[in-house]
């Protein structure tokens, strides 16, 4: 559901280079990390 | 608006917006090192996890499409493939649609939980093309077309992160994001939604943001925040053509709440059902704290997705802001599923 804005949220973040933006760009990792080891590890 | 002008457009703007010099970079031949590197990587990691996918079922992909016998009748069903017991999983109804996108068997509308899967009729059409009317091939088709729509989004995260001169590698931090990756795993229809939002705000065109809207209708959120910073800049052209084509998703939205007779119809979703759905699984998941690491960083990107829009108003972060909203308002189905919240 949320795909859209924090693909959004990211280019906007190359752009603005801000502080929140990076926050969202990093919680992107953080739950791809956590998805990937998830769903290789079941 | 006719295809010509249209194509025009992006032939002329697809070259501006790869090819733009990087600033931090320094040499563009390194940044398009980068940029191809990062999509193969991409394009790498979807195919690998769609191919995890396809040997649990000997690559069949049946598993994928996750038909449940509430639904599916053994019509729709291929050679082998059989329906589980209840309700199966949203993938299953883009594969009934692609056998038969245009309702000529009324056991496909009948085979739908709710009118908006024909209205998100863009991923199954896109499939039943591609399939040439051989239903055999769809399971692959429904898969292959999620693979490439990922990468393509990637591909448009790391022009965007090369345009603006940072690493294209960044873009990274989007594939490895579940609402990239997850969908291929279940025939979901977002990622042709994203990829097309993607490289519709990249490139700054109207059609590819109606053709998400046809993928999947909240694109409408990007659409009207296009039409109206539009129309705030004066660009008063290209606010028509957002508002034209946002009048016509609703009116094919209507049109399909109208026409097509599945078990349920509406157009709200599950948005509100109940209001502050998000809040109420953070305090559910106090039982089970575990549920926190995927229920919180979605939380919070929608949250910082609004919260950043107060100092930072570009136009990707318009449409940000107003798409966490959306996310936030999203139901229980939605966020009781680790999956679904990211898809």
């Amino acid at each position: 559901m949320i795909a859209v804005a924090a693909v959004l949220v990211f280019m906007s973040w190359t752009v603005a280079g801000d502080r929140l933006g990076a926050a969202v760009v990093i919680l992107m990792a953080f739950a791809g990390a956590l998805g990937l080891a998830s769903a290789l590890g079941a | 608006m006719g295809a010509g002008p249209t194509r025009t457009r992006f032939v002329l703007a697809l070259p501006a917006a790869l090819g733009r010099p990087s600033r931090r970079t320094g040499a563009s031949g390194s940044g398009w090192l980068g940029l191809a590197a990062t999509v193969a990587i991409g394009l790498a990691l979807f195919g690998g996890l769609a191919l995890r996918a396809g040997s649990v079922d000997g690559f069949h992909y049946y598993r994928s499409i996750r038909a449940g016998d509430r639904y599916a009748t053994p019509g729709q069903l291929l050679p082998g493939q059989r329906a589980g017991h209840g309700d199966g999983y949203d993938g299953q109804f883009y594969f009934f649609i692609a056998q038969d996108p245009f309702l000529r068997n009324p056991a496909t509308a009948h085979s739908l939980d709710n009118s908006q899967r024909f209205r998100r009729i863009l991923y199954p059409l896109l499939a039943w093309l591609l399939s040439l009317g051989n239903r055999s091939l769809l399971p692959y088709l429904l898969v292959l077309v999620n693979v490439l729509a990922s990468a393509a989004t990637v591909a448009a995260c790391a022009v965007a992160a090369r345009r603006a001169g940072r690493p294209p590698v960044l873009a990274l931090a989007v594939a490895i994001f579940p609402g990239l990756w997850v969908p291929i795993l279940y025939d979901l229809t977002e990622p042709l939604q994203l990829a097309l939002v993607a490289w519709g705000m990249l490139l700054e065109i109207p059609v590819l943001l109606f053709l998400s809207a046809l993928a999947k209708e909240t694109t409408a959120v990007v659409q009207l925040t296009e039409m109206i910073r539009n129309a705030a800049a004066r660009s008063w052209g290209r606010a028509l053509q957002h508002g034209f084509l946002l009048g016509l998703v609703v009116a094919w939205s209507l049109f399909v709440l109208r026409a097509v007779q599945t078990r349920q119809s509406n157009l709200q979703g599950h948005l509100l059902d109940p209001p502050g759905a998000p809040l109420l699984e953070l305090i559910r998941a106090a039982s089970a704290p575990g549920r926190y690491a995927f229920l919180l960083p979605p939380i919070l990107i929608c949250a910082l997705a609004i919260v950043r829009f107060a100092g930072t108003r570009d136009r990707f972060a318009a449409g940000a802001a107003l798409y966490g909203l959306i996310g936030l308002a999203a139901g229980t189905d939605t966020w009781t599923d680790p999956w679904a919240i990211t898809g």
